[in-house]
């Protein structure tokens, strides 16, 4: 009893003595943001980060420039009325220039910090980060709200591929495929998701076009819902722009033998795209309640995927960047020890992947033609 | 030290009197029953009465407030008193009468209501007393929507007689056996042969016999004298006001114990989930009463954790919270002058004194209190700067939810384990908040009933008993009784589906 009573008086004197970060004595970082500083001094880094008040219509915004994100932390530290901390990170931004660089020391700095959330999202910003974050715009709300509903609601309909700082480490560290990251451009009204970056390591290499971000998400993953936007599909001699709705694919890849690669012999990849979706618009003359004329749309739509698809790889093997995983299904293939002995990069870049694309119409719409 | 001269001296109080009770060896002639033994050992009590029959020489002694006077007077005035020396002795021969040899046993009898008479040298008592007490009332801690809406009084023959009209076995016996060396307290052990396990009977027996105490006023004092852990903060054996339930224990095997003078009954052995079950999950449909045992188990994580949640995670894990509600917590937080800790203690404090008041109160006055708590608490609290509404929330939801619990006692217990969770959440985050948790469920697995463990069927499991513990099964599927009475007849269903 004496025992108990001792704890309990010990328990309560010590309440306060760790290291305490009581709600309302903390600055909560949203956004940060991370570019170079320009051309007279080029090892210099612009970090700005953005303190939403707590009217959540305003958002406190310093900037400065420093040799590390340490350092201007401690600088922020000096102005900033309360303790900053990073568990409330939502986006971390980087600047064009910067990523091209190269952005881990300063993921690696932020991701070390035990209270950061995976819900973080990777960002490379098009254009000014100070400004876009200090920018008040018509949609309301402080920008790192904007932000996080803009990624969030694109993200929600598979459009753009999930890259938060979960998935950029994660994908940074696995074998056999590279982080990607969404890229956000200013506008005179507002922010605009410009495509995916496309990363090799921690370093900038490609930008895939916005209009092509779906062809990418269907490459990359299987897609449960998305909308395609198909300009000039074939059916028979017209020519003419179909968007497949509420999508839905299914990606598989084969390969041929994985023995001999390490000597060379160039790889065969075949990427098999599922698509199903409901076709909800078409200005085409002819009638779509004709079966045979929605095989022929079909054909015309998997042959307009194929293409977009090929265009789209070729460009990562360009760039010697598997950013869409199909070194993963290699690895799996062969044993460890000789995985290591590959070259993935190198054989990635001189393989020979050719993509079949099966669209298949699941329903037309309410109108039909009697 | 005190204690044991206490306790020597109970012993020594206690040694006439239980021989006394126990047995009627042919007495010696110094305690024969007499009637100048009796009335000495009685005098200066100004309720007893003395009663001279003058036609046959008859002696009647009895207290005026335990007996009846209609038994009074057709057991002993209107057979009596005309009667002669012959016919009264015949009269008294037969039963009722009761001839007593000892002293004791004559006195005892007559503390209980009985009448002695003395004739000729012979005593006997005759049982005249008249029951006093409330009438049959629905439980006002124990109720519910559907079912039999009767409860148990303080008059343990009623209580018995309710029981007995819903077990007509022959198989339910009962045990008769006097605790409290001054009040002598009747407790009684009610089972079914050949259902509750013969062990459990003679330990439980056994125990009670061991009570060594002046009196006994409740039996939810009692079962902290026979429980095995006396310095827990749980209740270990259920007790409840509901004669449905208590026969549904017995029926499932256990052991009922009725305390003279308390409306409560106990049942062992008891596990902690037995709790949160009520009557009322079987006279629902079985998915409501399952949905029902499942809400008042989220109402016990709730009640014991939700305002520690909130202390530890605003003043350690800011990262845990939801960004939109956080700016919200911020700006109501950064009015608040004290830490959160101190602020859930002050809220918590302020919480109980309103419930005690509100029970200590009558009921006229108590909604007023409801009324002053609500307004004071819930609006000026905020307003003032005082708390942020979010730990009004968190508070008032762990009130409510302890109030889900049926048992009122086990609800009790845990609102002061709520306390120490909050200051250990207040020093160490949700690491503390877990370690209590840990602590608490250690407790629990450590903590026996009659031998049988509290946390049954969880430890040691029983996938049958969970059918009928964290859910409420359908009939069908209960065929079971529960693994915790170790009996050795354990189907009560042998209906097909």
């Amino acid at each position: 009893m004496k025992a108990a009573a001792c704890w309990l008086l010990m328990l309560v004197c010590l309440a306060g003595c760790t290291d305490q970060r009581v709600l309302e004595k903390m600055g909560f970082i949203r956004t940060i943001s991370f570019d170079v500083a320009g051309q007279d001094n080029a090892n210099m880094l612009k970090v700005t980060i953005s303190i939403p008040k707590s009217s959540q219509n305003e958002s406190i915004v310093y900037t400065t420039v420093a040799h590390s994100s340490k350092q201007a932390r401690a600088v922020f530290d000096r102005q900033n009325d309360r303790r900053l901390v990073n568990g409330q990170i939502r986006q971390i931004l980087f600047g064009e220039a910067l990523a091209k660089q190269g952005i881990w020391k300063h993921l690696d700095a932020t991701m070390r910090d035990p209270s950061v959330g995976i819900h973080a999202h990777v960002v490379v910003a098009e254009g000014d980060t100070e400004k876009m974050l200090s920018r008040k715009y018509p949609q309301g709300g402080t920008a790192g709200e904007y932000i996080d509903n803009l990624l969030r609601a694109e993200s929600a309909t598979r459009d753009i591929p999930h890259a938060n700082l979960h998935t950029f480490i994660r994908d940074y560290y696995d074998d056999g495929i590279e982080p990607v990251a969404t890229i956000l451009k200013e506008t005179p009204s507002s922010l605009l998701i410009d495509g995916v970056a496309l990363f090799k390591k921690d370093k900038y290499v490609a930008r895939v076009p916005a209009a092509d971000k779906m062809y990418f998400g269907l490459l990359r993953d299987s897609v449960d819902t998305g909308e395609l936007n198909m300009d000039d599909i074939r059916m028979g001699k017209e020519s003419l722009p179909v968007s497949l709705s509420y999508i839905h694919s299914r990606r598989k890849i084969r390969f041929s033998s994985v023995k001999g690669l390490t000597a060379g012999t160039p790889l065969k990849v075949t990427i098999h795209l599922r698509i199903r979706g409901s076709l909800l618009e078409f200005y085409g003359g002819e009638a779509l309640d004709n079966a045979a004329n929605q095989k022929k749309l079909e054909a015309g739509m998997s042959r307009y995927v194929e293409e977009k698809c090929n265009a789209l790889i070729a460009l990562m093997q360009q760039n010697k960047t598997d950013s869409i995983g199909i070194g993963q299904h290699v690895r799996n293939a062969m044993k460890y020890a000789s995985w290591r002995q590959l070259e993935w990069d190198d054989t990635f870049s001189k393989a020979d992947i050719t993509v079949r694309a099966d669209v298949k119409i699941k329903d037309i719409g309410k109108l039909t033609r009697s | 030290m005190k204690f044991r001269i206490a306790k020597m001296l109970l012993r020594l109080l206690a040694a006439p009197q239980s021989q006394a009770t126990s047995s009627a060896p042919p007495s010696s002639p110094d305690d024969r029953a007499t009637l100048e033994r009796t009335l000495h050992e009685l005098n200066d009590c100004m309720d007893l009465v003395h009663r001279k029959f003058p036609s046959n020489g008859m002696d009647v002694v009895y207290f005026a407030y335990l007996v009846g006077n209609d038994d009074l007077y057709r057991d002993i005035i209107q057979p009596f008193s005309n009667a002669t020396v012959q016919e009264a002795a015949a009269r008294l021969a037969c039963l009722p009468y009761t001839e007593v040899q000892n002293s004791n046993v004559c006195i005892d009898g007559i503390l209980e209501g009985m009448a002695a008479i003395f004739l000729k040298g012979k005593a006997y008592l005759i049982r005249i007393d008249e029951a006093e007490g409330r009438s049959i009332a629905q439980s006002e801690t124990e109720t519910v929507i559907s079912g039999p809406h009767d409860g148990f009084v303080e008059n343990l023959e009623q209580n018995l007689s309710v029981l007995r009209r819903r077990i007509k076995s022959s198989h339910l016996k009962t045990i008769e056996l006097p605790v409290g060396e001054i009040s002598k307290t009747n407790v009684v052990l009610a089972y079914l042969e050949g259902i509750a396990n013969p062990d459990f009977v003679e330990a439980l027996k056994e125990r009670i016999k061991s009570v060594e105490i002046d009196s006994v006023m409740d039996a939810n004092m009692f079962v902290q004298l026979i429980d095995e852990n006396p310095n827990s903060v749980f209740p270990q054996f259920l007790t409840t006001e509901r004669p449905d339930a208590v026969a549904s224990k017995i029926l499932g095997g256990r052991i009922a114990g009725f305390v003279d003078g308390s409306p409560s009954v106990f049942c062992s052995p008891t596990s902690f989930f037995d709790f949160f079950s009520s009557p009322d999950d079987y006279y629902q449909r079985w998915l409501l009463g399952t949905s029902l045992r499942i809400l008042r188990l989220v109402g016990f994580l709730i009640t014991i954790c939700f305002t520690a949640f909130y202390v530890s995670i605003t003043t350690f894990h800011y990262e845990m919270i939801p960004h939109t509600m956080l700016l919200n917590l911020t700006e109501s937080r950064s009015r608040v002058p004290f830490p959160p800790l101190i602020e859930a203690l002050l809220m918590e404090t302020t919480i109980e004194l309103l419930r005690e008041a509100g029970a200590r109160l009558p009921t006229k006055i108590g909604q007023t209190i409801g009324i002053v708590g609500g307004i004071v608490i819930g609006q000026a609290a905020v307003q003032a700067g005082f708390t942020s509404n979010i730990l009004i929330i968190a508070v008032a939801t762990s009130a409510i939810a302890s109030f889900v619990i049926p048992s009122y006692i086990m609800s009790a217990s845990l609102r002061l384990i709520r306390f120490g969770l909050i200051i250990l959440a207040g020093v160490l985050g949700n690491l503390g908040l877990l370690m209590g948790i840990g602590f608490v469920i250690i407790h629990l697995a450590g903590i026996t009933n009659l031998g049988t463990s509290y946390l049954t069927p969880l430890a040691p499991f029983n996938a049958g008993d969970v059918l009928d513990t964290f859910v409420r099964g359908p009939f069908w599927a209960l065929r079971k009784r529960p693994s915790i009475v170790k009996s050795s007849n354990r189907t009560r269903n042998k209906m097909r589906r």
